[in-house]
């Protein structure tokens, strides 16, 4: 048998990693946007992504609980 | 008042059943249904809106003056179907609830459609079957109830719902929970919700419970907890943070998607991963989980793409070349409808080199024998062309060879042209190539595929010499079929005309459409054969045998088949992972509406991380393949065990020397840490390629 480390499914690249990618396309042929993100598309990723932890919701619930039990 | 307990998974939710069954006060245990034993893949509203996008294509056309149906206008009429009839309900001094059955028939009127029997099922159908390819029973839930039905007390579901009971009850059986679920209440059949008490109720009512003995668990803190409290049914909040994360993601997903470019690509395969997730057994076979995580992608986006280029240019028949193109028939054949018949048919380059010399062997097809490395002159055209060697290899010596096997580097050597313009030489080669042209015809003829029309070949790749070389063989004879080629990538670096009637496409890379980022799959070729090959060995020739010709496999004792059986193990892995993700490939080809240009971005980008960015493990497991080639010889390809350290980065010579012969030159820095040095060379060599 063939262990392999990381044995759940993995189909995720990070958008970021993928932007990086594609800089040696831009680099060289300039023909590097068929699988780049996108600038602009990736900003608006990160800042749902850093919404998600900054208004942290399950901290939110964890407050209404509180404010139910009083 | 009931404590608002909070429970954040099954096994707490189970310690405090044990608890109130220790004080023999319970006797109901009710459950909500989404999101607490069932999780979704996907929300909501994107399940209604594939439905939508189904019954757009599904729905018979209506009368002429009835505007054709878009996804969107099928959304936007049942949105008011809907509005409609929970406003109704709410005038009736119920809750604003509606009941499927009810909506379809208002939804179809919408349309434009009379609301017929068969109409009415076509959308309930629909949305019950996409419903059931989004939902996977959650983690932990069966082992909880399997324990709770063992304790003797009542075991319910009450759900929010705008299913029919019936329609719910189906979703459950699907899953496998109905038999654990005594009875299912949902607020589509009364019109009464969770969220009002109502539907609590009319349960208390219908099982004749007193609130003290019941326990309701759900995921909602309001429909599941407060208000059943409020009624003096314990409620438990069962909050699970991971889940919720996952929900959240699953919205974010949706929302990029909207974005095109890899985006859209990126929610597939997001929800992909979450049907592996929750509905596959974890496998910790490398193998395994390559052919289920990389290839499996790749494999499944080339057999999309080549079914939409069938509905577009149906074909009569449908030839998969072996070896490569097995693994392809197997995802073929398991496509549900009406698809082209298929058949198996054994080529090799080998065979079809072989008759195509059968009037003479010019030096452009000689030449075709030195794009092997290893070329070994004349022995090489020998092999490639099956020619015998011990007849030819006099008359070489008498045009200034020495050794039959020297290398040739300069195509245009004046011996070979020599040697080629020898009547003798071209006597001989015809004598061969008549013999292995009559057989080849004789199986083409057998197998239908001369006579077939119009076919469709199915292959790998890469050059199309198989399908050059046919036409060039028996192009003239009037049964000659109209031949498209499908190629996972074409790279048509040896011919040009293909001549008239004879098609070919790389779906994943067509050189010829001269996008620098779609050609991946060619920088490493080896891998994308050794994951679709077959066991068995390669062809290489036919015989007759009770009245048919058969093929001639190569034989199990050459060297190269012997190293290549050794791997059938771990090719076999690969096979079943990429059939694994293949099953769920259409599963959700069917949820999300998305054909393969909307995958083909994010494909790339994964194929690109795989094949110039592997890790170590990849590197480590990857060159332990045996690669062997159908051209004649015998010999195996290193794929790239050997690794180069930091000190070989002083030495420029060899290191380019090693860059350039290697097969997967990427995995040649998997022992240098970071991907900087992998980035650096794919830089340089994406300039190199670019002159």
């Amino acid at each position: 048998m063939n262990r392999h480390a990381g044995n759940q499914p993995n189909l995720m690249i990070s958008p970021t990693r993928l932007f990086v990618y594609a800089q040696a396309f831009r680099f060289s042929s300039g023909r590097g946007r068929c699988f780049s993100p996108g600038l602009r598309t990736l900003l608006s990723w990160y800042i749902a992504h850093l919404q998600r932890i900054v208004i942290d919701r399950a901290a939110l619930k964890r407050l209404r609980l509180r404010i139910e039990r009083a | 008042m009931p404590d608002k307990l909070v429970y954040r998974d099954w096994q707490s939710v189970r310690h405090y059943l044990e608890q109130r069954l220790r004080q023999r006060s319970l006797r109901l245990v009710s459950l909500d249904l989404f999101d607490t034993l069932l999780g979704r893949i996907d929300t909501p509203e994107q399940v209604q809106k594939a439905c939508c996008r189904e019954l757009a294509r599904l729905l018979p056309g209506a009368a002429s003056d009835t505007p054709l149906l878009t996804p969107d206008s099928v959304w936007q009429a049942r949105q008011q179907a809907e509005a409609e009839l929970r406003q109704q309900a709410l005038q009736q001094g119920l809750d604003p609830e509606c009941r499927f059955s009810d909506l379809v028939p208002r939804w179809l009127e919408k349309l434009g459609r009379k609301p017929e029997p068969a109409q009415v099922c076509l959308c309930i159908d629909t949305e019950v079957r996409l419903e059931k390819l989004a939902l996977y029973v959650k983690p932990g839930v069966r082992t909880f109830l399997n324990w709770l039905a063992q304790q003797g007390i009542g075991i319910i579901a009450i759900s929010d719902m705008y299913l029919d009971r019936l329609l719910l009850e189906s979703l459950l059986e699907d899953k496998g929970l109905q038999p654990l679920l005594e009875q299912v209440f949902v607020s589509a059949e009364r019109l009464k919700g969770k969220y009002s008490g109502r539907l609590f109720q009319a349960v208390m009512r219908q099982r004749d419970i007193a609130p003290a003995h019941w326990v309701h668990v759900g995921d909602n803190p309001v429909s599941d907890r407060r208000i059943p409290c409020s009624l003096g049914i314990q409620g438990i909040w069962l909050y699970e943070k991971a889940e919720l994360r996952q929900r959240e993601q699953q919205q974010l997903n949706a929302a990029m998607a909207a974005h095109g470019s890899i985006w859209r690509g990126r929610y597939f395969f997001s929800l992909l991963q979450q049907r592996l997730l929750h509905l596959e057994p974890e496998s910790d076979d490398f193998y395994f989980s390559y052919g289920r995580d990389v290839l499996g992608a790749a494999y499944s986006t080339f057999m999309l793409g080549l079914q939409e280029r069938l509905r577009r240019q149906p074909v009569q028949r449908l030839f998969f070349v072996a070896r490569d193109g097995f693994l392809f028939q197997q995802m073929y054949q398991s496509l549900e409808g009406r698809r082209p018949p298929d058949d198996y048919i054994y080529l090799s380059r080998k065979v079809i080199t072989a008759a195509s010399v059968a009037d003479e062997l010019s030096l452009e097809q000689a030449q075709v024998a030195f794009y092997n490395p290893k070329q070994q002159g004349l022995l090489s055209i020998c092999k490639v062309y099956g020619l015998p060697e011990n007849r030819l290899e006099p008359l070489a010596l008498q045009h200034g060879f020495t050794h039959f096997d020297e290398p040739l580097q300069n195509w245009q050597d004046q011996r070979l042209q020599a040697f080629l313009a020898d009547t003798q030489v071209q006597a001989i080669i015809r004598q061969n190539g008549r013999t292995q042209r009559n057989l080849l015809e004789t199986y083409l003829a057998q197998a239908g595929f001369l006579g077939g029309g119009h076919v469709g070949l199915v292959d790998i790749g890469w050059n199309g010499t198989v399908q050059k070389f046919l036409k060039q063989a028996f192009g003239e004879r009037a049964d000659y079929p109209v031949v498209n080629g499908y190629y996972f990538a074409f790279v048509p670096k040896m011919y040009s005309d293909f001549g008239s009637n004879n098609f070919c496409e790389g779906i994943i890379h067509d050189s010829r459409r001269d996008n620098a980022c779609e050609r991946i799959p060619a920088e490493f070729e080896e891998i994308f054969e050794q994951g679709a090959r077959s066991l068995e060995a390669t062809t290489v020739g036919y015989r007759r045998l009770e009245g048919r010709v058969e093929p001639v496999l190569k034989s199990g004792h050459s060297p190269d088949r012997m190293a290549e059986v050794t791997c059938n193990r771990m090719v076999t892995a690969m096979h079943a992972g990429v059939m694994t993700h293949w099953k769920h490939f259409l599963a959700l080809r069917q949820l999300t509406g998305c054909n393969s240009s909307d995958l083909l971005p994010y494909v790339y980008g994964m194929l690109e991380r795989a094949v110039v960015y592997p890790s170590r493990e990849e590197t480590r497991m990857l060159t332990r393949l045996v690669h062997t080639e159908d051209f004649g010889h015998d010999h195996v390809l290193d794929l790239g065990r050997h690794s180069l350290g930091l000190r070989d980065l002083l030495h420029p010579r060899t290191l380019l020397a090693s860059l350039q012969q290697a097969t997967w030159r990427y995995a040649l820095f998997a022992q240098l840490p970071t991907g900087i040095a992998n980035f650096a060379l794919r830089i340089a060599y994406l300039h190199a390629v670019r002159k």
